[in-house]
């Protein structure tokens, strides 16, 4: 393996001893690229290429000497629905989240020294990186100069372990909290002194780092705010920036935390992220210099914003993955040579040529991004990507007999949330799967309607949707267990003791090299079984402003890294 | 008149009874689970989402459901909006400024173009200048106010890097800023209106030509500015103004998507996060509030007939 400086690397050299002071190093593990979370609004990172894209690496930059002060204004794409990070997965509110709250742990990417899609860790609030005394038990120490806000109702008070432990159980057991699966792999939190936190798991984990410094659903929100009215609306957090505004519908403005316990971040000023839903108005935005960082741009705005703004950095990115779910627990599409029929009847290349330019990545899997990772053209099943009509059809025919066409449904949403690119997407396939025999009746639902019904597996046939992806590689088990507490996402209503067996399996393994082995194992049975069927993934392009240094996009969307930026001019 | 406008109102009442009724069940028939919504998320089970009817009222019956909403908007409370537990009316009231600032922009744009170009057409029937100008009118008239609003976004950024303020300040703020992030989407909005006013005032102007007074003014020798504007104009409004009315609804839609596009926090892009994020209390407020408006305007268009036509009395 390349990337020795790995955290389960590490472990798996100095397994009982304590992991102490640096990060995560490394300019490995790059993983999927979190595009979103919840509500599937999300895509991965994977392929080859520039920027994101996992072969991206780090840059080695010229030391120079920060400039503190300044304002930066950026674009997220619409209003998040609420700012309680224990009621949301929305990855617009993620942005926000990073801005003004803390969690143990953060990515290390984020600066022009660290590939944009490494998800290595290190210490947020904690002092480092966990103690590890048996595989059931994690020691954090916190820093001792962590503090919150210095506003009502905390006042700038000390973090101690008690409002991790609070905040953990809050995800795990409030009522209205949409995080309870994700921690489920916790059994307790103690507080043996306000400086440690004892995190006990209930079988071994092997990404509870990856987990609780992801952006999930681990942020750290302090007692008195989370039970407070106004947590929806405004964050009170121990973050670099203090939330100081929410103009509905326009912005969220955010003044650096002069109190923050990471010195010498954060360097801005102020910083702003404005609400802009429509894409024209964002490239305008952008090309009269209104906005310093913006970013999701596909190749066709990408061009024009090259064009008006041919100061300004950019990194491209990989973009939105869509895949197509089907019911495998019914006819037809309990017959994995169905699926696979399906899957070779896709021309992946047309659709890419007719949405975006041709570019993006043109096959992906389900650890694609990760560079362990093989690419599905190295996978016995590469053949199920490549476009084969005539083979298509066999499949088809042996399966539910020859002559025979298959009238089905296909749902997904409008163009609102999703773009249109989705849409698109969805309407080319459906026409390259009737030449393979497959009738399909398109139903659009407005994105709200489709996230509370389709999206919670109430659909026949099939249906279509951005990818689910994540920064720990226990991801697979949301989308294919049927377990109780452990499935989030299994729209395709799989049901496979087998893949079972080696998810548990994958999940407690902390020798790197052993897990590797299980997870090959399970891409090779995903790929054979077809179970998601995927599209390719388009570019998606960040740009910003040429005199903003030490800034460099992530795969996943928080923007704690902001807090390393300065403006040199 | 008294009588009249009594009855006006109370009909008025009765709309928007019914209309209440139709919003607040039609919003309850979509399809979907609300506490889904709230959460943002398939992570849920029956237990959060039984917390959460409770929460909002939804496990009581649909007539009591009504009644409590109802009284509270009766009342001054209009509940709260599902997911940001914001007030409804507060968020309706904060925004009708801005929204009201962009239709009153758009119906100035759309009078100061439309009023002159009905005029000269009629005045100048099957001239060569009444050609171009009612081709130019149909030509408006067929261009949809998102295309205009987007293209009037892209060229100027792409020709001159140009593009309107970024995050919007309101006119007591900076008067100057407000009306530049404004010019735009109201000319978007006012141009279609502007087409239709304007074909509406030729015809009506043709027609009160042909009226005896009209041939009477003239022939007592007043001067042809006279005519047009004091004594044609003046009555040729009546449908203009009808039509104005009718087309209010058009510019109250067109703001959904127009201030959508300009990022502009009025009522339209409260409409629109609001059916995105299928918030059944603030959606059920905006349609009221909307439904409303019209109501009201239809009224007072009614009404401004008696001004605009002293032969006009109400019973």
């Amino acid at each position: 393996m390349e990337k020795r400086d790995n955290y389960w690397l590490r472990r798996k050299l100095s397994r009982r001893t304590a992991l102490r002071g640096t990060a995560l190093a490394g300019a490995g593990a790059a993983t999927m690229a979190l595009v979103g979370c919840g509500g599937g609004d999300d895509d991965d990172g994977g392929g080859s290429g520039p920027g994101l894209l996992p072969t991206a690496a780090a840059t080695p930059t010229p030391a120079k000497q920060p400039k503190p002060g300044g304002s930066l204004t950026f674009q997220i794409s619409s209003p998040p629905p609420s700012l309680d990070p224990y009621t949301q997965t929305s990855f617009v509110a993620a942005y926000n989240h990073g801005l003004s709250y803390s969690k143990l742990f953060r990515f290390k990417a984020g600066t022009p020294d660290v590939a944009p899609a490494d998800n290595s860790m290190e210490p947020d609030l904690a002092q480092a990186m966990p103690e590890q005394p048996d595989t059931l038990t994690f020691i954090v120490k916190l820093k001792p100069n962590a503090k919150f806000h210095n506003v009502a109702p905390v006042n700038g008070r000390a973090v101690t372990s008690k409002d991790i432990a609070y905040a953990y159980n809050r995800y795990k057991t409030y009522e209205k909290s949409v995080h309870k699966t994700g921690l489920a792999f916790i059994d307790k939190v103690e507080t043996p002194d306000d400086q440690t936190v004892r995190i006990t798991t209930k079988q071994p984990y092997a990404d509870l780092v990856f987990y609780l410094g992801g952006n999930l659903g681990a942020w750290i929100c302090p007692q008195e705010w989370a039970e407070s009215q106004d947590v929806a609306t405004k964050m009170i957090g121990s973050g670099p920036f203090l939330h100081t505004e929410f103009k509905t519908g326009v912005s969220l403005s955010y003044k650096k935390n002069p109190d923050y316990f990471d010195k010498p971040y954060p360097y801005f000023d102020d910083v702003t992220a404005l609400i802009v839903t429509d894409q024209a108005k964002r490239v305008a935005d952008f090309s009269s210099k209104q906005v310093n960082l913006t970013w999701l741009f596909l190749p066709t705005e990408r061009d024009q914003l090259k064009a008006a703004r041919p100061d300004a950095k950019f990194e491209e990115t990989q973009g939105i993955g869509g895949y197509i779910y089907l019911r495998t627990d019914k006819p037809p599409f309990n017959d994995k040579r169905v699926r696979q029929a399906i899957s070779m009847a896709l021309n992946r290349k047309a659709i890419r040529d007719a949405i975006s330019k041709g570019e993006g990545v043109p096959e992906q899997l389900y650890h694609v991004g990760y560079p362990w990772a093989r690419q599905v053209k190295d996978l016995p099943q590469a053949k199920y990507w490549e476009y084969n009509l005539a083979e298509a059809k066999k499949l088809l025919a042996a399966a539910i007999g020859e002559g025979k066409t298959i009238d089905t449904t296909w749902e997904h949403a409008d163009a609102a949330i999703y773009t249109q690119a989705y849409v698109d997407t969805a309407t080319l396939a459906m026409a390259q799967l009737k030449q393979l025999g497959i009738n399909i009746t398109p139903i659009v639902k407005p994105y709200a309607q489709y996230i509370s019904t389709t999206y919670q597996g109430q659909y026949e046939g099939m249906g279509h949707s951005p990818r689910a992806v994540a920064y720990w590689l226990d991801f697979v088990t949301e989308r294919f267990t049927m377990k109780p507490q452990r499935g989030r996402i299994n729209l395709s209503y799989v049901n496979d003791p087998k893949l079972e067996d080696l998810m548990d399996k994958q999940r407690g393994q902390f020798v790197w090299e052993e897990r590797l082995q299980t997870v090959r194992q399970i891409e090779e049975h995903v790929a054979e079984e077809q179970y998601e069927i995927y599209f390719s993934t388009d570019t998606r392009t960040y740009f910003w402003d040429a005199n903003i240094e030490n800034y460099r996009p992530t795969a996943w969307f928080p923007y704690t890294h902001l807090m390393k930026a300065w403006r040199d001019a | 008149m008294g009588q009249y406008l009594a009855k006006r109102v109370l009909l008025a009442l009765v709309v928007l009874f019914v209309i209440s009724i139709v919003v607040f069940t039609a919003v309850r028939m979509i399809p979907g689970d609300v506490c889904k919504i709230v959460l943002n998320t398939p992570d849920v089970d029956e237990a959060q989402c039984q917390a959460i009817r409770e929460d909002l009222g939804l496990d009581k019956p649909l007539v009591t459901q009504y009644l409590v909403y109802m009284g509270g908007v009766l009342t001054g409370d209009w509940g709260t909006t599902i997911i940001s537990k914001r007030d409804v009316w507060t968020e309706i009231r904060t925004r009708i400024p801005l929204t009201l600032e962009l239709t009153i922009l758009s119906t100035f744009f759309a009078l100061i173009v439309a009023i002159p170009i009905g005029v000269v057409s009629a005045v100048r029937q099957d001239s060569a200048l009444d050609y171009v100008l009612r081709v130019l009118s149909i030509g408006w008239l067929s261009i949809p106010g998102f295309w205009l609003g987007t293209m009037l976004i892209v060229f100027p950024a792409k020709w001159w890097g140009y593009a309107p303020p970024v995050g919007y300040v309101d006119i007591w703020e900076d008067p100057l800023k407000n009306l530049e992030q404004l010019y735009l989407p109201a000319i978007s909005l006012g141009l279609a209106l502007s087409a239709s006013l304007a074909r509406v005032t030729r015809s009506s102007m043709l027609e009160v030509f042909r009226q005896d007074y009209i041939r009477t003014a003239r022939a007592k020798g007043l001067r042809e500015r006279m005519v047009v504007f004091r004594h044609a104009l003046k009555n040729a409004m009546i449908p203009v103004v009808t039509l104005f009315g009718l087309q209010f609804g058009v510019l109250l839609g067109g703001t959904v998507v127009l201030e959508n596009i300009y990022s502009l926090p009025g009522l339209g892009l409260l409409t629109f996060t609001s059916v995105t994020i299928k918030d059944y209390p603030q959606v059920q407020g905006l349609v009221l509030f909307f439904a409303a408006v019209l109501v009201t305007i239809n009224l007072l268009v009614d009404l401004s007939y008696a001004w605009f036509d002293p032969r006009i009395r109400y019973a």
